[in-house]
């Protein structure tokens, strides 16, 4: 009887280790998205990274802790590795392989890695009719954020607007590329010169009023207190020379700030148009994957 | 063996994996081990399972003494935040609201600790586990700049334990001045340099006032020359530029000095409370 005993405590606790190492994969899936869904993004890549390098997977558990753990970085903004987990992702399970597709390409250009989003979107083959055309439609985005306007001709020549999940982003990137064609571009050759006849007009042609008035504004004191120092003195003293040198390196400088805010406009304008574009291609995403 | 005997072994091989008392085990083992992020995971994977209430409680409670290991008290408290307090179980409720105290208390959230105290001696019956947080509550208050209410505490404190604690050479018969207000920002509008002499920068008070006083004169100085726009503009502008910048430099000075002068104040009554509590719960 002892014995028995004996035995069945060293059983029990054998089979709680044993019981410990064989939770089926779904249980620890669904742990792995508890741990997503309470924001414990560090314990999530723990766990992670515990389960690959546990080697009893096959490819297609593989491709799930893959899939997680891009989506763990994505939501931390990690956007690089996300985008890296996401590419490893395999056909085994379509529905993951689909997000993870779009999802690597998309935080690549989100980065600024246009070439390369297209790249990792453009070798990639869905089957679904819908797929297509979301792959269509992002890969014009990608064209139109890179400013290359033949491949943009020739990819948003295919939409069709059948999906409602895109079709309105569809017509919004026609427009943005409209708006980027009929932008008119501004020369900093000429808002130097305004701004030497002018101090200040330079910078309001550049599409900077405040700055430009503000410049005009300081351009007048500084005068005045030349053309005082002039008139009550004359040009023989120290009080000229300091005001005189003074007018004149702002002039210069103002000078030269206006044909540099002709610049600093038109990548402004690029940012603000491409946060746009960048803005419409995640709504799809976001409605069709969430 | 006998069918019985089998019978009797498979039921407890099949029912071990369901034990979560066992995983709670598991956890507490890495616990022990020191291995803190695996002892996290199995605490929050019994959380996740959620088959008892009081149990969920535990994992959480005890989650939380991982994130203290690993002194990161604000996801200690954001953890303990899920637990339910309304549980069966009154000793683990009130170790829990004990924590989440401690831990706002260590993440500097020192209001949250205060609140969570206020609402530990509402609910709470107990007065032996109210007894155990006064240490606490007197540093709370200390913090909260709430030194009257504290004193009071620490005099009852100190006569139940008998701790020959010397009430008036820990508080002083002064508390530290807390310079702020409406009186204070109009003192540094009027007189910025005084203001920072009085804060201990005398000699940056003296430079400001005299940057100022040149800047003025420069001015007065120009317009009885005839340099009348020279004379605005250049001894304006200059007075202009001293003048805000020595007014933003004594309210960051006055700040600094409060924090300091508070600081030491605490620091020394506090050290005092924990030792004498240490000594306490010692003997």
């Amino acid at each position: 009887m002892r014995n028995k005993i004996i035995l069945l405590f060293l059983i029990f606790r054998f089979s709680l280790g044993f019981a410990q190492t064989l939770r089926p994969f779904k249980e620890e899936f669904r742990f792995a998205e508890h741990l997503i869904n309470q924001k414990l993004y560090s314990e999530g890549i723990y766990f992670l990274d515990m389960l690959r390098s546990s080697n009893d997977y096959n490819s297609g558990k593989i491709d799930t802790i893959n899939y997680l753990l891009g989506k763990i970085y994505y939501n931390q903004q990690m956007l690089d590795t996300s985008s890296n987990y996401f590419y490893q992702v395999s056909t085994s399970n379509i529905k993951y392989w689909q997000e993870s597709s779009f999802f690597s390409a998309f935080n690549q250009a989100f980065l600024g890695n246009y070439a390369e989003a297209s790249e990792k979107l453009n070798y990639r083959y869905f089957k679904d009719k819908m797929m297509v055309q979301l792959k269509n439609f992002q890969l014009t985005g990608y064209s139109l954020l890179n400013r290359n306007y033949q491949v943009f001709d020739s990819l948003s020549s295919q939409f069709k607007g059948l999906y409602f999940q895109f079709a309105k982003q569809e017509g919004q990137l026609m427009e943005y590329f409209q708006d980027i064609k009929s932008n008119k571009r501004k020369s900093g050759f000429l808002a130097a010169m305004l701004s030497a006849v002018i101090p200040g007009s330079g910078k309001i042609y550049a599409g900077k009023t405040g700055q430009g008035l503000s410049n005009l504004f300081k351009s007048l004191i500084l005068g005045g207190l030349v053309y005082e120092s002039y008139n009550q003195a004359g040009t023989d003293n120290a009080r000229f020379i300091l005001f005189s040198s003074a007018f004149s390196l702002f002039y210069v400088a103002n000078i030269w700030g206006s044909a540099l805010t002709v610049k600093v406009k038109r990548n402004e304008y690029r940012d603000a148009v491409d946060r746009q574009i960048l803005f419409d291609l995640h709504i799809p995403l976001r409605t069709i994957f969430h | 063996m006998q069918s019985t005997d089998k019978f009797y072994l498979i039921c407890i091989f099949l029912c071990a994996p369901f034990f979560t008392k066992a995983q709670l085990q598991l956890a507490d083992s890495l616990f022990q081990a020191g291995d803190m992020y695996g002892a996290k995971l199995e605490y929050e994977r019994v959380i996740f399972q959620n088959i008892d209430s009081e149990i969920t409680n535990q994992a959480i409670l005890k989650k939380s003494f991982c994130y203290k290991k690993l002194e990161k008290y604000e996801k200690s408290l954001q953890n303990l935040q899920r637990a339910n307090l309304f549980s069966n179980n009154d000793s683990l409720n009130f170790a829990i609201r004990r924590e989440i105290a401690l831990s706002a208390y260590l993440a500097g959230e020192f209001e949250t600790a205060g609140n969570q105290i206020t609402q530990i001696n509402f609910y709470v019956e107990d007065t032996t586990f109210k007894a155990s947080l006064k240490y606490l509550e007197i540093l709370t208050l200390n913090q909260m700049l709430k030194w009257d209410e504290a004193k009071i505490l620490v005099v009852n404190y100190n006569k139940k334990y008998k701790l020959d604690l010397n009430i008036n050479a820990l508080y002083g018969t002064k508390y530290p001045k807390v310079r702020s207000g409406n009186k204070f920002e109009y003192l540094a509008a009027i007189y910025p340099g005084f203001v920072q002499a009085r804060e201990g920068s005398l000699f940056d008070g003296i430079i400001s006032s005299g940057l100022r006083g040149g800047a003025l004169a420069w001015g007065i100085h120009q317009v009885l020359n005839d340099f009348i726009f020279s004379g605005i503009i250049t001894g304006g502008g200059l007075y202009y530029v001293f003048y805000t910048g020595a007014v933003h430099y004594a309210l960051e000075l006055t700040n600094e000095n409060n924090q300091r002068r508070i600081k030491k104040y605490n620091d020394f009554i506090n050290i005092k409370i924990l030792n004498a509590e240490i000594n306490r719960k010692k003997y």
